[in-house]
């Protein structure tokens, strides 16, 4: 489960799993029941995995994530593609999503974008899409695990749920405005 | 969050999908972004395209551990368990 995480480096994410299991076996002993075995491994597999991250960061491609990709505020969607406020129908699509046809020979490609896009966003919206949405744990386990308000944590998922779907559309060659930053 | 006004722009429903999806909007927001959805294909598609994304994300999850790392892994709880055996 570590692999998703990194960028879909295989040795890297192996990598990972290797030290997070014998950093395990080694806290172990140190582990006293205050939270559940499962939050424990969490806890020590996500620390591994952010040192790896932030020594592998310099690789990742930031502009994969587009521009404001380091805030928590702003459009999620490029407001470029809303009418403005002097149309008759402000804030309605003037380029409204196009359809996805991925054929199962694509999955693959998608799969290294959407791993590609994980490994890249802030870290604080990567640890919760990567525990609500690639090892599906719930919102209050999240919460706990990363010592978020509700509030916060859904904004952090949103914001970067929406940088995955808007990765998909570019690597589908359906993103109306983005130009070369 | 609460949205001024009687109707939704599609600007202002697509800040809203994850709250939408979460099941944590209040009822009066929630009516009014299904009202939206009923008339406008592009939001449709957009929540549709979220929901397929977070679907994809989830498969990231299903791939096997390789033969080799868990001959690496293996190895090191054997390590482990000699260690502590003499501890």
């Amino acid at each position: 489960m570590a692999r998703s995480r990194v960028g879909g480096r295989a040795s890297i994410a192996d990598e990972c799993a290797q030290e997070a299991w014998v950093v395990f076996l080694e806290s172990l002993a140190r582990w006293e029941g205050r939270s559940t075995l499962r939050t424990f491994l969490v806890g020590i597999l996500l620390n591994v995995i952010r040192n790896k991250v932030r020594s592998e960061a310099r690789s990742v491609p930031l502009s994969s994530v587009g521009p404001g990709s380091g805030d928590d505020v702003g459009p999620t969607v490029d407001p470029e593609r809303f009418a403005p406020e002097a149309h008759a129908w402000p804030g309605h699509w003037v380029a409204p999503p196009q359809g996805w046809s991925v054929d199962p020979a694509s999955a693959r490609e998608l799969r290294e974008t959407l791993e590609e896009t994980i490994a890249a966003l802030p870290p604080a919206q990567r640890d919760v899409v990567t525990m609500r949405d690639v090892l599906g744990f719930d919102a209050d386990e999240t919460c706990n695990a990363l010592g978020l308000g509700d509030t916060h944590q859904r904004v952090l998922l949103h914001r970067g749920r929406a940088k995955l779907r808007r990765a998909i559309e570019s690597r589908l060659g359906l993103d109306p405005v983005r130009r070369p930053t | 969050m609460e949205v001024a006004g009687m109707t939704l722009s599609c600007q202002e429903l697509v800040e809203l999908v994850t709250e939408y999806l979460e099941g944590s909007m209040e009822p009066a927001t929630r009516a009014r972004f299904e009202q939206h959805l009923l008339v406008c294909d592009g939001c449709g598609l957009y929540l549709a395209q979220m929901r397929r994304t977070l679907r994809a994300t989830g498969t990231l999850r299903e791939r096997d551990v390789a033969p080799d790392s868990l001959d690496v892994l293996r190895q090191a709880f054997r390590s482990w368990k000699l260690r502590a055996a003499r501890g």
